[in-house]
């Protein structure tokens, strides 16, 4: 299956808006699809994506891998000197 | 055939100088080719050339033999035909494409005092008939001219010939200039037309181009680098993906320029070894085109000849002109997919904004800033925000892909070089940085409230990568920036709001003895009974402006109306519950409403007497609750501390075990089948799960069963996520 970048940018945007809505949810990629309304493979290219530049947590692979937020590294105390 | 290739207006050119020259020489002429076929119609005095024209095929051919004789001509010469005396001027000219000779023949001229004795001549001849009826007609109607006459003569029928090689020459010129254009107009067409196929245009430039036997294109890939991503032409494909730096060889040195080049007899030129490296094999010439953009250089077009060709300058030069045209084409382009891609990647921009709106949170605005600039990267490693912080001293990080120490010490970096300044933003609205690790980053100022107070940098693999996405990060940065302006505004707004309704309140309460004292106290109570766990920590603020407001009459309230609309509809609730007190029936009021009325109502009163009543409205466990609070309140110290950070503090393999534990204890499952659960929660596959425990994945199967149906989950998705949720609860 063939997807535009257009297309699984959009895909990213929703997934990483989702995830940042729910931190705390655990997803496969079909569960998600039924959440988002949208077709599974595509959405499985677009968390695969996320989770290679860090924005999701993957544990376990194919269908049975489960996608969930993670949170970014914060730290609000820096000194500047 | 070359007549029909001339225009009309050449021939008549052609024909009007001919019958001038005619006129004024009183000599019959004709233009022929090289076949002695008459180029244009002949300025006939003489009866012998009408006879010629006249189409008498025979005198034709035997005039032509004649002429043969005198084939090796190459200026004008008085020439004897058929008989010494009979004279012909014949003025050889080369054709206009120049391969064969064409003549001007003029005549009939004989020397003056002649005439007699060549009629003898013609008579004693032997000849019969025709052939001495064509001689005594030759000589009879001949002009007599003297030898100086004759000598005037040829000269300026020679000048007649080079006329006419002139106008021909240049008409010829023009018809072939004008073909080519005309195909090479089709190339610059076909180019327009199918811009995505280059390659066809190069073949068509080729077929069209004299002289042109590789073509391509080297695109510029990164600063200084630059590979051939088109290339056509026999020979050719062994350049097809070569790439060569600024500087090196000829195709380096056109990369160098704002001008097209161009090099001739480079085969030993050790400058052509990227070509010959290439499989390039025998050439003698290079051109090079650079394809740019403003002050871009995208690439460099370019064309091998093998061998030199005499090309017409003025095609040359349109050739020229057509091959920046197409490079022009393949810019546009270029500019285009890049903006396309600016386009696809903008797009969801405006979702994503949306969200941010909504968010109305800096930290969360700050999550999202960098979550969405690692999306709208293609190859990204990290993006970190740097933050001030409130004191202006310290700065908050929010990153990803970069280690801890690096990001403290990236940001302290950034604060010096950036924060600092007063606004920040440079022309462009970015600055590129290297890392003291070599680390391209792309930084962007989060300009608000009068000043720069964060850095959105993002780590990119070039300098090509900045190009493509700095716009569209810029965009982001500057969403971003718009963002948490309103929220900075709505934040001192509502700071406003609140220190208008605390010296409101303030003068209300002067007034008012018990009532401010009461209120002062339900202040404080709030507060503790937030600590206590008895609402919630944001509760206490909104609880408190509410219970400052009631203490304001109604005109001061109406004022607050838009500040404080919330707070108002609870007092509005708190005050019908004041109305129905000690009333029975059915009362549904909110709970902040009910805390509002409990806390009130234990500050108004003492604790002895105020823990023995019920009141209308408010539910038992939570005046029982509050009871129980009053009663403790003096011995309970903050031992209860609510961490703001608890996102932050996640740990997920904690969750799952407490989760794990909760689950097994609210759905009763057995030892076996909370092993099973444990290995779902791991992500492990029922033939795993059945390698791990032992058991035939049939087991395993019916092990899910029973878990699902205790936990009421249709899937392991579900299950798993109702671990995680109690795990965090």
């Amino acid at each position: 299956m063939t997807i535009s970048d257009q297309e699984l940018l959009k895909l990213q945007m929703e997934c990483t808006m989702f995830f940042e809505n729910n931190p705390y949810a655990y997803e496969t990629a079909r569960g998600l699809a039924k959440k988002l309304g949208r077709a599974v493979e595509p959405l499985q290219i677009a968390l695969n994506r996320l989770a290679a530049i860090s924005i999701l947590d993957k544990r376990g692979e194919g269908n049975m891998a489960i996608y969930s937020y993670k949170t970014p590294y914060t730290q609000s105390e820096v000194e500047i000197h | 055939m070359i007549e029909k290739s001339w225009a009309m207006d050449v021939r008549k050119t052609v024909e009007e100088i001919q019958h001038t020259y005619a006129e004024f020489t009183r000599l019959s002429i004709l233009i022929v080719d090289g076949q002695g076929r008459p180029l244009v119609k002949p300025s006939s005095y003489h009866p012998f050339f009408k006879k010629l024209v006249d189409a008498d095929e025979e005198t034709r051919e035997r005039f032509w033999q004649e002429v043969r004789h005198y084939a090796g001509l190459t200026r004008p010469a008085l020439c004897d035909l058929w008989l010494p005396g009979v004279k012909f001027i014949i003025a050889p000219f080369k054709s206009p494409a120049g391969d064969v000779v064409y003549y001007v023949l003029a005549g009939v001229l004989i020397q003056s005092g002649t005439k007699e004795m060549l009629e003898e001549e013609v008579a004693g001849s032997g000849l019969y008939d025709e052939s001495r009826k064509l001689l005594l007609d030759l000589v009879l109607e001949a002009e007599e001219l003297s030898g100086e006459e004759a000598e005037t003569w040829r000269e300026k029928i020679g000048k007649l010939a080079e006329t006419a090689e002139r106008i021909l020459r240049s008409a010829h010129r023009e018809a072939y200039v004008r073909d080519r254009l005309s195909e090479l107009r089709g190339v610059l067409s076909t180019a327009r037309r199918e811009r995505d196929s280059i390659d066809r245009t190069f073949e068509q430039f080729m077929d069209v181009s004299g002289g042109s036997d590789v073509m391509g294109y080297a695109e510029r890939v990164g600063p200084g680098e630059y590979r051939v991503s088109r290339v056509v032409g026999e020979g050719g494909s062994g350049l097809q993906d070569a790439e060569f730096r600024e500087g090196e060889g000829f195709l380096g040195q056109a990369a160098l320029s704002d001008n097209p080049m161009q090099w001739t007899d480079i085969q030993r030129d050790p400058r052509s070894f990227f070509l010959k490296q290439n499989g390039i094999g025998e050439f003698y010439g290079l051109r090079c085109f650079p394809v740019r953009v403003g002050g871009e250089q995208l690439g460099i077009l370019f064309i091998v000849s093998r061998k030199k060709v005499q090309t017409d300058a003025l095609l040359r030069e349109f050739e020229d002109v057509l091959i920046a045209l197409v490079g022009e084409y393949i810019a546009s382009g270029t500019i285009e997919a890049r903006m396309e891609r600016q386009i696809q990647r903008l797009r969801p921009l405006m979702e994503v904004t949306r969200f941010m709106i909504s968010a109305q949170n800096t930290q969360r605005i700050m999550f999202m800033l960098v979550d969405m600039s690692l999306s709208l990267v293609w190859n990204p490693s990290s993006a970190i925000i740097v933050h001030e912080s409130s004191s202006g001293e310290k700065v908050q990080i929010v990153s990803r892909g970069i280690a801890n120490d690096f990001a403290e010490q990236y940001a302290r970096d950034v604060a010096k070089r950036i924060l600092r300044e007063s606004t920040g933003a440079n022309s462009a609205g970015f600055e590129l940085s290297q890392t003291e690790e070599g680390q391209l980053m792309i930084e962007y100022p989060i300009v608000y409230a009068g000043k720069t107070r964060g850095v959105l940098a993002v780590s990119l693999s070039s300098e090509q990568e900045a190009e493509e996405c700095r716009e569209v990060l810029l965009a982001l940065a500057t969403m971003g920036s718009i963002i948490l302006q309103s929220v900075y505004d709505q934040q001192q707004m509502n700071l406003q709001n609140e220190r208008f309704l605390k010296l409101m309140y303030t003068s209300a309460k002067a007034g008012q003895d018990d009532q401010g004292k009461n209120t002062d106290l339900a202040l404080r109570l709030l507060d503790e009974y937030a600590r206590y766990g008895g609402i919630a920590a944001e509760e206490a603020p909104f609880l408190q402006r509410t219970a400052m407001l009631s203490v304001l009459d109604d005109a001061s309230r109406s004022e607050l109306n838009e500040a404080f609309a919330g707070e108002l509809a609870v007092l509005k609730e708190y005050q019908e519950m004041l109305d129905s007190e000690g009333q029975t029936g059915t009362f549904s009021y909110s709970r902040p409403a009910q805390v509002l009325r409990t806390v009130l109502y234990f500050a108004a009163l003492d604790e002895e007497t105020a823990g023995r009543l019920h009141l209308t409205g408010v539910s038992p466990e939570l005046f029982n609750h509050f009871r129980k609070f009053m009663a403790v309140r003096h011995t309970v110290q903050s031992e209860v501390v609510l961490s703001d950070g608890a996102a932050a503090s996640f740990n997920p393999a904690e969750a799952e075990e407490r989760g794990i534990e909760a689950i097994v204890r609210e759905f009763g499952l057995s030892k076996r089948e909370k092993e099973v659960l444990e290995l779902v929660v791991r992500a492990s596959s029922n033939k795993d799960i059945a390698a791990k425990l032992f058991i035939s994945e049939h087991t395993v199967k019916n092990h899910l069963t029973n878990i699902f149906n205790k936990m009421s989950v249709s899937d392991r998705a579900q299950a798993i996520a109702r671990v995680f949720n109690r795990g965090i609860g």
